[in-house]
Order: structure tokens, then C-alpha cells, then sequence
């Protein structure tokens, strides 16, 4: 016969886990960084930023990544992980055979093993955006190695954030505020806003 | 960032044949038993060169048994490794067997994995890594095969390396492997200047390549004469692999025979 559990009792590893997910969340929605997609019919912004500097990485026109963390230290490691699938797949096969799909699965498994791994007490809060140009879809991998593809569709407006969880509302409306059409110093302009009102130290885009 | 948890997840998304997987050194034989110095290491023929919608790869039909004897006039020594991949090789049949095979699961691997075919130059890399592993860590003279990898990737080139038995390549507009080297790459060589401007038509580059296989079967004790068995062709375009139908490369063949004979 198996004896009830009393509650408030300790669930063991499951509450290292749980507690060990929701600490990394916690940190990630402290931190201000964030990376973004917009996409509309005629132009797509692509820009980073908060209180330290997302890393930007690319594979010529395969696609593009943006990475993002809690910390400095952390989106130094998101660069790492990067440097590292790319080393092996040129090393196994050829620098073009690095795709979003290989870069997609290779973090998402790290970051899967890194939460469910029972000697480190804390996890790591790193997140990615994915920009497929071959393929029109963009990427998201959770800090919990969780993914959701989605594409990008001809004539609709889309938008695609990690990041900015503290103040995500409001920004969002602030981002549709954009203008449709791509112009420099329109954007110029809207980073140092952005920078005034957030209070953010880095502000990138990509035009 | 931890190392162990790295290389799990590096292993988990990287697909590796069966051939590498675990240690190599580990299959090392402990009493190698080098091949005779004579021993016959390619009998055949078999070529690819660009023409003006892609790369065509041709090769005789013969497996040599020794040195007199004849195992079969049907066999085909071009294969397809993808949609738009060819492999040609030379050698051994079981190593050439085992080539095939490993480089046919890897293509598929990658490209049910990611949603991408490997890239020439990828595919061209990973042979050449197994060629090499398998010459310093199971038997000091590595597999018998010589090989011609082509066809068409994103990269929207259409490329053929030459990959040798000891892991070397090389990227070219043609090239010969094989006994009969030596006769076809004196044909090819006498139109290399249509090959490297790309000008040849479908017809023009089957016809160049029966000829260079003919060259080679009359000349060399291990390729088959076009008479005897009909070469195999294959092309890769940017619609994808096709087999040339053989009646059609036999029509051709014949057509190229009754000339000669006219011309005396």
C-alpha cells in the first residue's frame, strides 16, 4: 500500500527543478534586455538592447541570431555556445551548413540539460531570437529550452520578442508606433527615445 | 558553460555515422596485414565534368575480379547521395559499399534532422574526415576507394571535388578516376576549354563522355568497352538528380561506332 504524502511536504529533485527554473525567470524578467523582430510589408526592423549589449551572430544569408541574458556574464556564454556549434559544424562538415535549424537544436538541448542538471544550483537565463531568411520564420528559444517557430508572412505584420519582460506591454505599443517604411533617422530617433524612457544603456538596430 | 553538458548536446544535434561513432583507435587491428604490393587497386573508369545546366558524371560497367577475370558487366559506380548530390568511386567493392553507405545515411540524416541538404563542400569534408580517421586509426593504408563528389547546393554553384583515398581533395571542372585515367583525361583534356566556359549541351557533354569511356575500354584492361556493356550517366541540374535512360546512351554510343567505322 502506498502511503499518502502529508502535504507541504519537500517533492524532492522536482522542487530543485522548479525552484531552479523559476529563480532563472526571475532574473530574466529583472533584467531589461531585449531583442526584437518586427516585421511589416515593407520593412523589417530587427534591434537590441537594455542595461548590457545582446550579442548579434549571423551565418551570411542563412540567418541571423540574436542571444540575450540576465547578465553580462551570461550573454557572454550565449556567445560561447554559438562559437561552439559553429566550430563543430564546420569541422564535421562545411561553415555553410550552419542553419538556424542546427543552431536551434544544438541550444535548445543545451539549455534542456543545463535546467535538468542536478549539480548546478542555478540555471542559465539566456534566451534567443532566430531570423531564418531562407525559410521566412523566426525562432524563439527559452531560457527552459523551450522553442516556437513562426513564420513570416507576405502583406502581415508580425512581432517577435524576447526579453522586456518587466515593461513588455507598453513597449510592444510603442514598437507598432513605428513608421512602415524603413528610414535611418526615423529609427535613430525612436533608439533615443526608447533609451530616454526605459532607461536603457544600449539601444542596436539593424536596418 | 560545462563541458560535459556541451558535448552531449553538441553530439545530440551533430548526426555522426555509425561507422565513427565511439572511439576509432578502439577498432585498430592489432596484426594489420598489409595488401600485396602488386595487388590491382582500381579497375574502371569513371568521370565528371561541367556542362551548361550542371554536372555530369559517367562511368564503364565492369568489376574486374583479378587481373583476367570478369565479375560483372552491370555494375553501377555512380550513385546518388541526395536530391542533388552524386558520388562516383573507384576501388574496392566492399570499402567503396561502406562509402556509399555512410555517406547516403549522413546526406539523409542531415537533411531529415534540419531541413536542409548538406552542402557539397560539407559532404565533401565529412568523406575526407572518414578517409583520414579510418587510414591513422584502424589500418595504416586506409580504405581503397578513390572518389568524385559533385552536384548543387544554396550556395547556387555547381561544384565536383576529386577525393582521394588518403583524405586529399581537389576542386576542378573535371576529373577522371580510375585505370583508365590516363585515356579519358586525354579527351577530356583535348575539350577542357568547353568545360571550363560551361558551353556544352546535355547531348554534347553524353557524347564527350562515351567517347572518353571508349577511349579508356579500348585502351585499358579495366574498364569496360562501350561495345560490351553501355556506361551508366547521371547528371545533377538545378532540378535535381537524373539518370540518362540507356537506351538513349546506347543509341549514341552506336551512332559514335558507325561513324568511326565510316571514317575508316
Amino acid at each position: 500500500m502506498v502511503k499518502a504524502r502529508k502535504s507541504k511536504e519537500s517533492l524532492g529533485p522536482l522542487e530543485e527543478f522548479y525552484l531552479k527554473k523559476l529563480e532563472a525567470e526571475e532574473r530574466l524578467a529583472a533584467s531589461k534586455v531585449f531583442a526584437v523582430i518586427f516585421d511589416t510589408p515593407n520593412a523589417r526592423y530587427l534591434f537590441v538592447g537594455g542595461n548590457e549589449t545582446p550579442v548579434l551572430f549571423s551565418n551570411k544569408n542563412n540567418f541571423g541570431c540574436a542571444g540575450i541574458g540576465a547578465s553580462l556574464a551570461e550573454i557572454m556564454q550565449s556567445e560561447n555556445l554559438f562559437t561552439e556549434i559553429n566550430s563543430s559544424i564546420s569541422a564535421a562538415f562545411s561553415p555553410a551548413d550552419l542553419h538556424s535549424t542546427v543552431v536551434t537544436q544544438f541550444l535548445s538541448s543545451y539549455l534542456k540539460m543545463d535546467i535538468e542538471d542536478i549539480t548546478s544550483p542555478i540555471a542559465l537565463a539566456i534566451e534567443f531570437l532566430v531570423l531564418d531568411s531562407i525559410k521566412s520564420t523566426v525562432t524563439e528559444i527559452r531560457f527552459d529550452g523551450s522553442v516556437e517557430i513562426n513564420e513570416l508572412e507576405d502583406g502581415k505584420e508580425k512581432l517577435f520578442i524576447v526579453g522586456a519582460y518587466g515593461f513588455r506591454e507598453e513597449f510592444e505599443k510603442d514598437i507598432k508606433k513605428l513608421p512602415r517604411e524603413l528610414d535611418g533617422s526615423k529609427m535613430t530617433e525612436f533608439a533615443e527615445s526608447m533609451k530616454k524612457k526605459y532607461k536603457l544603456k544600449y539601444f542596436t538596430f539593424v536596418l | 558553460m560545462k563541458n560535459e553538458l556541451l558535448q552531449r548536446a553538441l553530439q545530440s544535434t551533430i548526426p555522426k555515422s555509425k561507422y565513427l561513432e565511439g572511439n576509432l583507435s578502439q577498432h585498430r587491428l592489432a596484426n594489420p596485414q598489409k595488401p600485396e604490393d602488386k595487388r590491382m587497386h582500381s579497375g574502371t573508369t569513371v568521370l565528371a565534368l561541367h556542362y551548361s545546366d550542371g554536372v555530369l558524371f559517367a562511368a564503364d560497367r565492369k568489376t574486374s575480379n583479378g587481373y583476367l577475370g570478369i565479375l560483372s558487366v552491370e555494375s553501377i559506380k555512380i550513385h546518388p547521395l541526395s536530391n542533388y548530390s552524386i558520388i562516383g568511386c573507384a576501388g574496392t567493392v566492399s570499402d567503396i559499399q561502406m562509402v556509399v553507405a555512410t555517406m547516403q545515411e549522413i546526406n539523409g540524416g542531415f537533411s531529415s534532422r534540419f531541413g536542409y541538404q548538406l552542402s557539397i563542400n560539407g559532404q565533401v569534408n565529412y568523406l575526407s574526415n572518414l578517409l583520414r580517421d579510418f587510414r591513422f586509426y584502424v589500418i595504416p593504408w586506409g580504405l581503397e576507394v578513390d572518389t568524385i563528389v559533385g552536384g548543387f547546393d544554396l550556395s547556387g554553384e555547381f561544384q565536383i571535388y576529386q577525393v582521394w583515398m588518403d583524405g586529399g581533395r581537389r576542386k576542378a571542372d573535371y576529373h577522371v578516376i580510375g585505370s583508365g585515367t590516363d585515356h579519358a583525361n586525354a579527351v577530356l583534356k583535348a575539350n577542357k576549354s568547353l568545360i571550363h566556359q560551361r558551353t556544352l549541351s546535355l547531348s554534347g557533354a553524353v557524347k564527350l563522355a562515351i567517347q572518353a569511356i571508349k577511349m579508356a575500354g579500348e585502351s585499358d584492361n579495366g574498364t569496360s568497352d562501350i561495345r560490351i556493356a553501355t556506361p551508366s550517366i547521371a547528371v545533377v541540374t538545378e532540378n535535381g538528380y537524373r539518370e540518362i535512360n540507356t537506351r538513349l546512351i546506347e543509341r549514341m554510343a552506336a551512332i559514335m561506332l558507325r561513324k568511326e567505322r565510316h571514317n575508316g
